[in-house]
């Protein structure tokens, strides 16, 4: 180890410089300087902006995409909660008629009832009152049957026991009676 | 064609007739005639009528009078003074049939009257009065 020390510490300095000693050529040197400056030239002039705008491009694809996703969340979200809402009162306008219903069925259940009780005293009431006018028909037809009987028989015992005396006594008072 | 007259003419023409003492059976002939050209005879029954009531407004009376039995002439000729004595009658027709349904009394028609003095009528009345 030492002697490898010892050996470049006793080398001698190139003549050209530190450069030179570096085996670096200042005109190669140069050119490629120049020709990285092209490069970087002609990347930033044509390869950076197209790739800077494809990328760009890209960043807005993907945050549209982003805000189209979060506003489709908030529609389902929205729409979620709406059908909820709307189960709701859709169960709870069901229960109101159902509860309706039955009040009805049993308000119609109690008027049938009625309706019917009223019509039963009706037929009854109607009955009695065709049994009592029909009773009351047969007295009167009786009674004037009765009368016309007796109509006839008084006619008929008049007429037997009228005598030519009697009659004439009879149309001489009428005459004088209209007189 | 004859013309159609009426029932009042007809009448007054009839009852002229038998005023002015003209005969009576050709004015009934000439009746008979006109109804039959005419094609009237349904109405004669009221041509008599209208006759009847014609005489009876110039005081000549065409009386029916009805009784159970056939009426004594008394009877008769008080009845006729009756109608006489009543409405200045001139003149009665009587016109007598025995209707046995009256039982007792008498029934008188005149035209613009009817008196009923009969039994049937009493009953039918005392009947109608009574009955419901």
């Amino acid at each position: 180890m030492e002697s490898i020390l010892l050996q470049f510490g006793s080398a001698e300095a190139p003549s050209g410089g530190i450069m030179e000693s570096l085996g670096v050529d200042w005109q190669t040197l140069i050119l490629q300087i120049i020709a990285f400056l092209i490069l970087v030239f002609l990347l930033g002039k044509y390869v950076f902006p197209t790739l800077t705008k494809i990328l760009d491009d890209r960043q807005t694809k993907i945050d549209s995409a982003n805000k189209a996703a979060e506003h489709a969340k908030k529609a389902a979200d929205e729409a979620e909660t709406r059908v909820s809402e709307l189960l709701k009162k859709a169960r709870h306008e069901a229960a109101d008629i159902i509860s309706l219903a039955k009040l009805e069925s049993d308000s119609n259940i109690s008027a049938s009832e009625e309706k019917a009780k009223k019509q039963a005293e009706q037929i009854v009431k109607s009955a009695q009152a065709d049994i009592s006018r029909q009773i009351d028909d047969a007295k009167k037809a009786l009674y004037n049957e009765t009368l016309e009987l007796v109509s006839l028989a008084t006619g008929k015992i008049i007429g037997e026991s009228m005598t030519d005396k009697l009659d004439k006594d009879f149309i001489e008072k009428s005459i004088k009676e209209i007189k | 064609m004859s013309t159609k007259l009426s029932r009042r003419k007809i009448a007054d023409y009839i009852v002229s007739n038998i005023l002015d003492g003209g005969d009576l059976g050709v004015a009934t002939k000439q009746l008979a005639g006109y109804l039959i050209e005419s094609r009237r005879v349904n109405e004669l029954d009221h041509i008599v009528r209208d006759i009847e009531f014609a005489l009876s407004a110039q005081g000549h009376v065409v009386a029916n009078i009805s009784s159970a039995r056939s009426l004594s002439k008394a009877t008769a000729m008080a009845i006729e003074d009756m109608l006489k004595s009543s409405n200045s009658v001139k003149r009665v027709y009587a016109k007598y049939e025995i209707d046995k349904s009256l039982i007792a009394g008498v029934k008188i028609e005149i035209p613009d009257k009817r008196i009923d003095k009969s039994v049937s009528r009493q009953l039918s009345i005392l009947r109608t009065s009574q009955t419901n």
